[in-house]
């Protein structure tokens, strides 16, 4: 573990501390019913609380910072396989792909936007065959979308299949 | 003490055709997705969990615990034929399982936790009964302070869930209760930290928050990596023992249900420790403790039979008292709030058909499992097989599909990727995703039973330790917490004594994982 990302997570939960304990003070309370503790009572003291937690985890990193020569620390979270590189860029690029994915679910719909994002995903992780890409990016998302929507009538966004889909049963009831 | 009504209760469930068919279709999904490289349980439960949507709480509950009941025997599958655990509890029964393996005798490993698993699930699921009715009971005459120290007794489990760093995992749950305080105050009712969005101001919904942090972020941090587990032959057979060989193992499985269970009815434990003490319980007492880690069948029968028995006694906590027992039970929790139930201590109390739902769907998935078990094993190996690029990600695709579908809401599909990248990053860095699903499910009604128990008592805070119950409850939280920061101090005490070596107990799953894998 790279002991400057754990230092820049404990600095992110800080600064979601200062927020929530910050947020809080402006919280407004009923003016007829009220207890000691108030609405901004329980965030604050969580804001403090891991405020104060990460500002530990930030000095025990800091300190002897300059004695020890390498960034890298044993792990407290779970560390990759043995043997095996590993990337954080691939797991970004996948995120941001499942992002583009909800965002373009409703205008594209499902059967659309499905198997580009799992397309996407699929090559990502390296899976190079186009063919067997295509199949199980197109395959998976026709086999959900006819349990989810034809089978059992959870409705899937239609998008601009809207008009096509339209004439598929909705829903089997037994 | 009434056992007997309960169990008959939950016996009558499987006259019911739905929850036999659910109990079985969610059997065959546990031993598919246990067998497939990647998924364990939490993230075969999470896969899951958007079609319960479909179902009353009681289907629900029967379908969830039958998943996390097959998983279990699933796991044990790659575990003996490739010598690879798809869970850190079948971390013992690949090495003991593999070296049988390799000396042909695949039948008699896959026997062993075949005979571990059904077995330790009675066991387990009669001990979980009798161990979970009294806990039902308890609350009946309580109020706001009774149930906030009821509260705090919950949430001083997060200490097992805390994982290497105790700080860290405390920071994990105070983050978890501050997300589950966005919404409604529960005084005064007006929106808090919604930001002006409507579908924050009744609250996040707590199925995509926390199988977002808990099986998104787990599949993230799965895919930084891309391998696979190969290209094994199957060409091999597999026999499975006779009772003879059965009986020998009778001692060391039953031994193992019992601890298995107790060990995994406190809430964090979970299955690994209780896989552990259950070995070395079975070695300690073994004519043959030389065979342990050389192909040891009852080592094999007692690590399955003390993970199995885990999952049965993990839903002590979980049901009896509304806190989760591992990051499963969490997600159980989060089904039960589709149907529109709030976890918490008094959930049996108000919806006692859960226990009998439980019950059902544990027996029908050992009965599904003790019947095909024997026979499916070797075909299951073949989804060990599949590529694991493509399961994970077709697993996530699915658990989008399925939150999407639950309320069609592309709210909800944004908080699971965003609380996917925040579980991503606890994984990575060591913030217990579990004692975050903890704080999320328990914060609400900590705060809300403490300031409704303030306004109760007129302001008095003295009165939440002066009430009978309120008093031994926060000591024995307090306790709790204590002894579950000094297990977490020794063990790395431990563990920094013996640099290099893993020592895998007190519950720091991280430990014991990384060695598995």
């Amino acid at each position: 573990m790279d002991r400057r990302l754990d230092v820049l997570v404990a600095g992110m939960a800080i600064v979601f501390g200062l927020v929530l304990a910050f947020i809080a003070q402006g919280l407004r309370d009923s003016p007829t019913l009220q207890d000691p503790l108030r609405s901004r009572g329980m965030p604050t003291l969580l804001g403090v609380c891991i405020v104060v937690g990460a500002t530990g985890l930030v000095l025990r990193r800091v300190r002897g910072w300059r004695q020890q020569r390498s960034h890298d620390v044993p792990p407290e979270g779970r560390p990759d396989e043995e043997g095996h590189p590993a990337s954080v860029v691939r797991v970004v690029g996948i995120w941001g792909a499942l992002v583009w994915y909800a965002v373009f679910l409703p205008p594209l719909g499902y059967l659309v936007a499905t198997p580009l994002a799992m397309a996407a995903c699929l090559w990502a992780m390296r899976f190079r065959s186009v063919p067997r890409v295509a199949m199980i990016s197109v395959g998976l998302p026709v086999a959900v979308y006819v349990l989810f929507d034809v089978l059992l009538g959870m409705p899937l966004p239609g998008g601009i299949l809207s008009g096509v889909l339209q004439y598929l049963p909705h829903g089997i009831r037994v | 003490m009434d056992i007997l009504g309960p169990l008959t209760e939950g016996l009558k469930l499987l006259s019911s055709p739905p929850v036999v068919i659910l109990a079985i279709l969610g059997t065959c999904w546990g031993l598919l997705a246990g067998a497939l490289p990647g998924i364990g349980s939490p993230v075969a439960v999470s896969v899951m969990l958007p079609f319960t949507f479909l179902m009353n709480s009681t289907q629900a509950i029967a379908f969830l615990v039958a998943i996390s009941i097959a998983t279990g025997y699933g796991n044990s599958i790659p575990a003996v034929l490739v010598g690879v655990p798809g869970t850190a509890s079948a971390f013992l029964t690949s090495i003991d399982g593999y070296a049988l393996h390799r000396r042909g005798q695949s039948g008699l490993g896959l026997g062993a936790a075949y005979f571990g698993t059904v077995t330790s699930q009675w066991v387990g699921i009669l001990l979980f009964t009798i161990m979970v009715v009294p806990l039902s009971r308890l609350p009946y005459h309580f109020l706001g302070p009774e149930l906030f120290a009821l509260y705090m007794l919950g949430l001083a489990a997060v200490v097992s869930l805390t994982g290497k760093n105790v700080v860290k995992g405390l920071i994990a749950a105070a983050i978890g209760i501050s997300v589950s305080i966005i919404g409604r105050d529960p005084i005064s009712g007006i929106p808090r930290f919604d930001f002006g969005i409507a579908g924050m101001r009744e609250g996040l919904e707590i199925v995509p928050v926390a199988i977002g942090v808990i099986a998104l972020g787990e599949l993230l941090r799965n895919m930084r990596q891309v391998y696979s587990w190969g290209d094994l032959s199957t060409n091999f057979s597999i026999k499975f023992p006779g009772w003879k060989v059965y009986k020998t193992l009778l001692p060391a499985t039953m031994t193992g249900s019992v601890i298995g269970t107790f060990i995994g009815a406190i809430p964090g434990l979970g299955s690994v420790p209780a896989t552990m003490v259950s070995y070395q319980q079975a070695k300690f007492f073994s004519k043959k403790p030389w065979e342990f880690g050389n192909g040891s069948i009852e080592g094999i029968a007692a690590n399955e039979a003390g993970g199995s028995s885990a999952n049965a006694g993990e839903l002590v906590p979980t049901l009896g008292l509304g806190v989760p027992g591992s990051t499963t039970g969490a997600l159980l929790l989060g089904a039960l709030t589709i149907h529109g139930l709030v976890p918490g201590p008094l959930l049996l109390q108000q919806t006692p058909e859960l226990l009998h739902a439980a019950i059902a769907g544990g027996v029908a998935g050992t009965i599904f499992v003790g019947l095909t078990g024997a026979v499916i094993a070797k075909k299951l190996l073949r989804l060990a097989l599949m590529d694991r690029s493509v399961v994970l990600v077709g697993a996530i695709f699915v658990i989008l599909v399925g939150i999407y579908a639950v309320r069609r809401s592309m709210f909800d599909v944004a908080a699971l990727l965003l609380f996917g990248a925040v579980g991503y990053c606890m994984y990575r860095y060591g913030y217990s995703p579990a004692a975050f699903a903890l704080g999320l499910i328990l914060g609400r009604g900590i705060e809300g039973n403490l300031r409704r128990g303030l306004v109760l008592t007129d302001n008095d805070p003295i009165a939440f330790v002066t009430r009978p119950y309120t008093l031994p409850i926060l000591l024995l939280a307090l306790a709790f917490l204590s002894w579950g920061v000094y297990s977490t101090w020794k063990v790395n005490q431990r563990e920094t004594d013996h640099t290099g070596e893993d020592v895998g107990e007190g519950g720091d799953d991280v430990t014991v994982e990384d060695e598995a894998r």
